[in-house]
């Protein structure tokens, strides 16, 4: 212990400069993403504020890597000059004086900038608990890994040159596998683009990425202790490189999704009479699909597919997993491939599905957004090639199998148009700063922030913005924009840092513009607002969740193939 | 233990580079041991192998009693390390170095250190980078030396320094090799200053090409090589020297000069004369430096 000590304060006392400037330049970065959100009202200065931003998030980047290589190489482990190798110093003190020192630097305390920033914000413990951890559990993973890197290299320079081909390496990487997608013209990769326009938050299974980030850090931590231990490259970088492959072995045959959110199929959807689909045979149309401009072998077919036995409150994304048409009582086609979720009509309303629920939620009779007029047509079959197209039946029983994917929607909060307005529920939390009124407009300034966190297994939520004028019966969609200055840098990383950084977890603060009307994209026939009705209006927030899911079939008698 | 040092077929090889080949070692405990060869000979790598700095591609190597594939941090604290090539940590000043070093070893006498630290005259307040080589090799010398180790490795540490710093170098460590009487400083020394070990070894290895030529003792070294000048009488040719224990010199007019390899053999005299009967032979000694550069030679 007392050598350790002696360690880690001849390390401290080596890179003080870099360890200051590291404090001042996360603790800088904290109060500037605390501020920034009051600063949504004045361009000139969040502008300026914003530079300043990212002039400390870029030394930030730069700091991450110089720091961990001077610890790290302040005691080299390759080569045979070093003057601490001739020296008694034990190899586990000096690997351990190093993770005490950068892990109190680089975890530690850009946590507590974040859990003060948190606190600040008033997100409750359990949250900020939960993300608390994840940003020390991805900032140890990195910082892990650049040690490794610092071990495995002689000096800065050669450090420099490994990360930079890493990052190179990962850059090709991920252009041969586009380049394959592309060429492969996959019927998924063509219908990548062409998702539902319903609202969706994500809804992915955590649990892979989170294994990632433990394991690789335990395979860091292998491949250091090897390399302190007998400062032999290849023993080290060969133990690396199994561990990874065990790793990624060990993730892609895990069969265990506990941060998988729990989503909920409420008791009424389970009945066989609730969500029901239907369609109409004479709607069948097909078409090409095109990726990037090219045709592609596939041809989907769609159908007026509608949905019936739905609660109030609650919409649905219908995706076809298997499907096949039958002559005679003998399958005679099967497709080719499974569809991509589309939100259908509900009943025999022909709108689309989150405008109805929406105009019900706020109890208007005239709703003006930006959802397109009508409900969408899923795929219903799919076929490879013309060939195949002609060796199937012109008419048949067609039998589906789709995915029925319930999005809840419900009012979050309904604020007056004051400035000082203010709502928080669990993490999320609004506060409406500033209100311009001009002719027929209504512009909002507002603070929004959100702590989410994968252990915490909640489906996270998108949250739309109304002005409802309930005298009239009239709502109107806003566009609730991220108002940050020019080109956020960080956001182009694959990997977050910290706040405000990443949008599905971590703390986000954020200052936001909410224009009504939106100014682009309405669909349907628009609200005109004067101030009259502006006088009566106010803000409605309504949260959007996904949900649970269910298997439907769907028959069609006579199914005619275009 | 008898020896501080003992190699078996040690071995090092980088890439078609033979460094070191087969090096079959004794160095006895109390020893001075200069280990001397030309450049690219094996000095550095021997003494990196028996650090384990570098690990032996073939057979081993037992320092102070333990495996030097296996030495520990309990083993290096009884073994000093001094390289012309050593990173030393330029950040640190002299007076920081010491700090930074005492807390590792148990046996650290601070008073020798202040003294050699006096003796040396060494700077405290300026960085090492920014020091002489002369006074960073001192720097390193003392930050070997405080602890009174029983091993003390040195590679190359006179090179380069001017004669004043050799002064004070080798002057210290003759006087802690003498001070120690309960347990024996051990000195492995590789160097090109053939005069300052001359000064200071009591034992000698020669090394050329990765392989040990021969080790023995100074005082046996010296008595075994003799300059040897045949001057003909008037009038008669000289058989040239060719027996394998001497080394041609070279031959101007009536007289032909050979050293002798092994004259320390009771019939080393005896031969001579039988080979140039009527020849007048003299006889003289020589010192390390020429002895070091005819065997140069000859490898060459």
């Amino acid at each position: 212990m007392k050598l350790l000590v002696h360690c880690l304060a001849a390390d401290v006392r080596r890179s003080w400069l870099a360890i200051a400037a590291w404090v001042l330049v996360v603790a800088g970065s904290a109060v500037v993403d605390g501020i920034r959100p009051f600063l949504a009202s004045d361009l000139r200065v969040l502008n300026l504020v914003g530079a300043v931003g990212n002039l400390l998030w870029l030394t930030e980047l730069l700091l991450l890597f110089v720091l961990t290589a001077l610890v790290v190489q302040t005691h080299p482990l390759v080569g045979s000059d070093a003057f601490w190798m001739t020296r008694p110093i034990p190899p586990r003190t000096l690997l351990a004086s190093k993770l005490v020192l950068l892990g109190g630097v680089m975890v530690a305390f850009p946590v507590l900038a974040e859990v003060v920033l948190m606190a600040a914000y008033k997100v409750p413990a359990r949250q900020t608990a939960l993300v608390a951890a994840n940003t020390a559990l991805t900032r140890t993973m990195f910082v892990i890994l650049l040690m490794t890197a610092a071990a495995l290299t002689r000096n800065f320079s050669r450090f420099a040159v490994l990360c930079g081909s890493a990052f190179g390496a990962i850059a090709i990487l991920i252009s041969i596998v586009v380049a394959i997608l592309m060429s492969r013209a996959d019927f998924a990769t063509a219908t990548l683009i062409v998702s539902t326009s319903a609202p969706m938050p994500a809804d992915e299974d955590p649990t892979g990425a989170f294994l990632w980030n433990v394991l690789a850090p335990v395979v860091g931590f292998a491949v250091l202790a090897v390399q302190y231990r007998t400062r032999s490259r290849l023993r080290a970088v060969t133990l690396g490189v199994a561990g990874l492959l065990l790793a990624s072995a060990i993730v892609s045959v895990w069969r265990w999704p506990f941060l998988q959110p729990r989503a909920v199929v409420p008791e009424w959807a389970a009945g066989a009479s609730a969500l029901r689909l239907s369609a109409d045979p004479k709607s069948i149309d097909s078409r090409e699909e095109g990726m990037f401009g090219r045709r592609t072998p596939w041809t989907s077919i769609r159908a007026r597919v509608h949905l019936a036995g739905i609660e109030r409150g609650w919409s649905a994304t219908v995706a076809l997993l298997n499907a096949s048409i039958q002559r005679d009582g003998i399958v005679a086609a099967r497709t080719a491939r499974a569809g991509f979720p589309a939100a259908v009509p509900i009943d025999a309303n022909e709108e689309y599905p989150t405008r109805i629920v929406v105009r019900d939620l706020l109890g208007v009779r005239r709703l003006t957004e930006s959802a397109p007029p009508k409900g969408e047509s899923p795929v219903v079959f799919v076929t490879r090639g013309a060939d195949a197209r002609g060796s199937m039946p012109a008419t048949g029983l067609y039998q589906g199998r789709f995915q029925v994917t319930l999005t809840r929607h419900d009012v979050e909060a309904t604020l007056p148009l004051t400035p000082g307005a203010s709502h928080q529920n669990g993490s999320y939390r609004i506060v409406l700063d500033e209100i311009e009124r001009a002719p027929g407009a209504v512009t909002l300034f507002a603070r929004e922030s959100r702590a989410l966190s994968p252990f915490d297994r909640t489906l996270p939520s998108l949250y739309g913005f109304y002005l409802r004028n309930r005298v009239e019966g009239e709502a109107l969609a806003g566009n609730g924009m991220d108002v940050r200055e020019g080109p956020f840098l960080s956001r182009f990383m694959p990997f977050g840092f910290g706040y405000s950084v990443a949008e599905s977890s971590g703390f986000v603060a954020r200052g936001m513009m909410i224009r009504f009307p939106p100014g682009y994209g309405i669909q349907g026939e628009s609200l005109a607002i004067d101030d009259r009705w502006i006088a009566d209006a106010e803000l409605v927030i309504v949260r959007t969740t996904r949900e649970g899911s269910v298997q439907r079939e769907l028959q069609i008698p006579d199914f005619l193939i275009g | 233990m008898s020896n501080a040092i003992e190699s078996v077929d040690l071995s090092r090889r980088f890439r078609r580079l033979e460094a070191v080949e087969a090096l079959n070692l004794q160095v006895p405990a109390g020893s001075v041991f200069g280990l001397v060869g030309p450049n690219g000979a094996g000095k550095t790598t021997t003494i990196k192998l028996l650090m384990n700095l570098v690990r032996p591609t073939l057979g081993s190597a037992v320092v102070l009693g333990t495996d030097s594939r296996r030495l520990t941090p309990r083993d290096l604290q009884r073994i000093g390390y001094v390289s012309e090539n050593q990173r030393l940590p330029g950040w640190m000043t002299p007076a920081r170095l010491l700090n930074y070093c005492r807390p590792f070893y148990p046996t650290w006498d601070e008073a020798l250190c202040r003294k050699l630290q006096a003796d040396l005259n060494l700077p405290s307040n300026a960085r090492l980078r920014t020091l002489s080589r002369g006074t960073r090799m001192k720097t390193a010398l003392l930050a070997s030396l405080a602890y009174r180790p029983d091993l003390l490795m040195l590679d190359e540490p006179f090179s380069g320094l001017d004669p004043l710093v050799r002064d004070e170098l080798i002057r210290a460590l003759l006087e802690l090799a003498a001070e120690n009487d309960v347990r024996p400083l051990t000195v492995f020394v590789s160097s090109h200053d053939i005069e300052e070990l001359e000064r200071l070894a009591d034992w000698i290895g020669f090394i050329d090409h990765g392989r040990l030529m021969f080790a023995e003792p100074v005082s046996s070294l010296l008595a075994r090589f003799r300059r040897v000048d045949v001057i003909a009488a008037d009038g008669v040719a000289l058989r040239p020297a060719t027996a394998p224990d001497w080394l041609p010199q070279g031959a101007a007019g009536r007289t032909i000069q050979f050293i002798d390899t092994n004259h320390a053999a009771p019939d080393a005299e005896r031969r001579i004369a039988s080979t140039w009967p009527d020849a007048e032979i003299r006889v003289s000694p020589l010192s390390l430096r020429e002895i070091f550069v005819a065997l140069v030679r000859r490898a060459s």
